[in-house]
Formats: C-alpha cells, sequence, structure tokens
C-alpha cells in the first residue's frame, strides 16, 4: 500500500535550496562573463580543439573529415548551418553569443563553445 | 519475476502509445533553450513504476529508446535509454530509501537525474566535458519538467486507476 503525498510542505523547503543554489551560479557565472570582450568560438571535434575563430570575423568553417558539417561565425554569434545528423539538434541550438555557452552535433562529435578570448581579458576575479 | 499476461501485455501496449502520443504533442509545444524538451510522457512511466510495477516502468523505458532509436537514429536512442534508465533508478532508490518522499520531490529528482545522464552521455560522444557548461540550464529545467510531470500525476491517476478497474491488485493512493 502506498500512503505518499503529492506535495508536502517540506519540498518548499527543497526546492528553494535548489533555486538558491542555481540563482548563486548564475550570479558567479555572469561575473565571470566579459562583456563584450573580443569572444572566440572554440570548434572541437573528438574532444581536441581544431580551430578558433573570433566571433566578429564572418566565416564559414567546415571541419576535417566532415564536409557535411558547417559552422559559420558572423555578427558576434557562431553557430552550426548544416549537417548531416538525423535530428538536427545542433542547428536548432542556434547562434551562441555568450562566453560558456555551446552547441553540440553528437552524432558528428562537434562542439563549438564561446570562450573569451585575447590576452586583455581576465582569466577570473577573486575577491 | 513473474511471466508477462496477456493483460500484462495490452497494458504494456497502452502506455507505450501513450507514450509515444506524448512525445509526439511535446514537439508541437514551443522550444525551449538548447533543444531541450518537458519530457511529459515522463508521468506514463512514473505511474508505471508506482502502481503496476518496477519492471513495467523499466521495459516502457526500453521500449521508448528503441522506439527513439528506429525514428531518430543511434545517438537519440542511447541518450533515451541513459535517460530513462537512470532517471527511473534515482526514483526508485529515493522511494525505496525515503518512505515518505513525496511525489514531487521525487519526480524532481528523476527529471534532473534524466537530463544529467543525458548530458553525461552527450559528454562521453563527444570527449569534450559539458556538463558545466549545462549544469544550470539542466538543474532549473529539471525542476520545471519535474513539476510539471507531478502536476500532471496528480491529474491522470484516477483516470488510470479507473482504467484498471477489475483487479484487484489496485493500490489506495492519499488524495493530498
Amino acid at each position: 500500500m502506498i500512503r505518499r503525498s503529492f506535495f508536502s510542505r517540506r519540498d518548499i523547503f527543497f526546492l528553494s535550496c535548489i533555486l538558491l543554489a542555481l540563482s548563486a551560479f548564475y550570479r558567479f557565472e555572469a561575473s565571470g562573463a566579459s562583456g563584450g570582450g573580443k569572444n572566440f568560438a572554440e570548434i572541437s571535434v573528438n574532444g581536441s580543439i581544431s580551430e578558433m575563430l573570433p566571433l566578429e570575423l564572418d566565416r564559414e568553417y567546415i571541419p576535417p573529415g566532415l564536409p557535411a558539417v558547417r559552422i559559420v561565425t558572423r555578427g558576434g554569434a557562431a553557430g552550426f548551418v548544416a549537417s548531416d545528423c538525423p535530428d538536427k539538434v545542433c542547428i536548432h541550438t542556434g547562434f551562441l553569443t555568450k562566453p560558456g555557452q555551446a552547441a553540440a552535433c553528437l552524432p558528428n562529435r562537434v562542439v563549438i563553445r564561446v570562450s573569451p578570448g585575447g590576452a586583455d581579458t581576465l582569466d577570473s576575479v577573486v575577491y | 519475476m513473474k511471466n508477462l499476461t496477456v493483460r500484462d501485455i495490452a497494458t504494456l501496449a497502452m502506455m507505450l502509445s501513450m507514450i509515444l502520443a506524448l512525445s509526439l504533442i511535446e514537439q508541437t509545444l514551443p522550444p525551449l533553450p538548447m533543444n531541450m524538451r518537458f519530457g511529459l510522457s515522463n508521468v506514463v512511466t512514473m505511474y508505471a513504476l508506482f502502481f503496476t510495477g518496477k519492471r513495467d516502468a523499466f521495459l516502457l523505458a526500453a521500449l521508448k529508446s528503441l522506439f527513439a532509436l528506429l525514428m531518430r537514429g543511434p545517438v537519440a536512442g542511447i541518450l533515451s535509454l541513459g535517460g530513462g534508465v537512470l532517471s527511473l533508478l534515482v526514483i526508485a532508490l529515493l522511494a525505496a530509501v525515503w518512505r515518505s518522499a513525496s511525489f514531487f520531490i521525487l519526480s524532481v529528482s528523476g527529471a534532473i537525474a534524466h537530463n544529467a545522464a543525458q548530458i553525461l552521455i552527450a559528454s562521453w560522444l563527444v570527449s569534450t566535458n559539458l556538463l558545466p557548461v549545462y549544469l544550470p540550464l539542466l538543474t532549473g529545467l529539471g525542476v520545471l519538467s519535474g513539476s510539471l510531470t507531478a502536476a500532471l500525476l496528480r491529474v491522470v491517476m484516477p483516470v488510470f486507476k479507473g482504467a484498471r478497474t477489475g483487479g484487484a491488485q489496485i493500490q489506495k493512493v492519499s488524495r493530498t
């Protein structure tokens, strides 16, 4: 016999703990992200970085050995525009603009990550 | 373990078709960030886990991922299997250890486990650690979709119970 409630008052406590941790994480993320700096699209294939493209430039990149995959950077954003994978999750992810964002094409093992590149940006801020 | 009876097979088939229909309905909803989904069909596996048996729930998760494998390819299949099985394991373990845990907490934990498993499998596939990138998103969305699943379960429970009337195995649920 199952005697289990759908929602108890205790759950509000757990929920607020999770949300608190989440908001703390977001604040931490926001403080680490550099605004308006020169960001790079870090493209890795099979876990190793194959290309770093500055987001400001209009460029197209086709990873070696994957002629069907096309990655484009334009106007401070980067994203997949073509791929031969079945569900096109990578293209639907859209264009990435902020450091820390990522798009992945799992069948082709290609990942785009936006990293704050350039020597003039801080690695981290410690209080 | 008991053999599958005709009744069990019919119930499983009905639940699987509900899962597939819910997945289909879900695709018509507005897309979430990073191509994530709400996982409405987890209502059915949650129901199976608690009211028709653990075996049924795991069978449904396996059948659902088999369907994903056939329709959307091997990557979708392995993601579906990993997420489905891990979330069921987490829910079943948590429910066994913590007898008074509410359906809400179980559902949210299951949803977070589901998302975490998928991100881990994705990280393994691309040999890149994606967990830090997706951690806040998977937790936030886990809370959201887990709450939705629990709320839906609350709504559909009486309907499901009615559909299975006729067996002595029906368990009582407290309606609080």
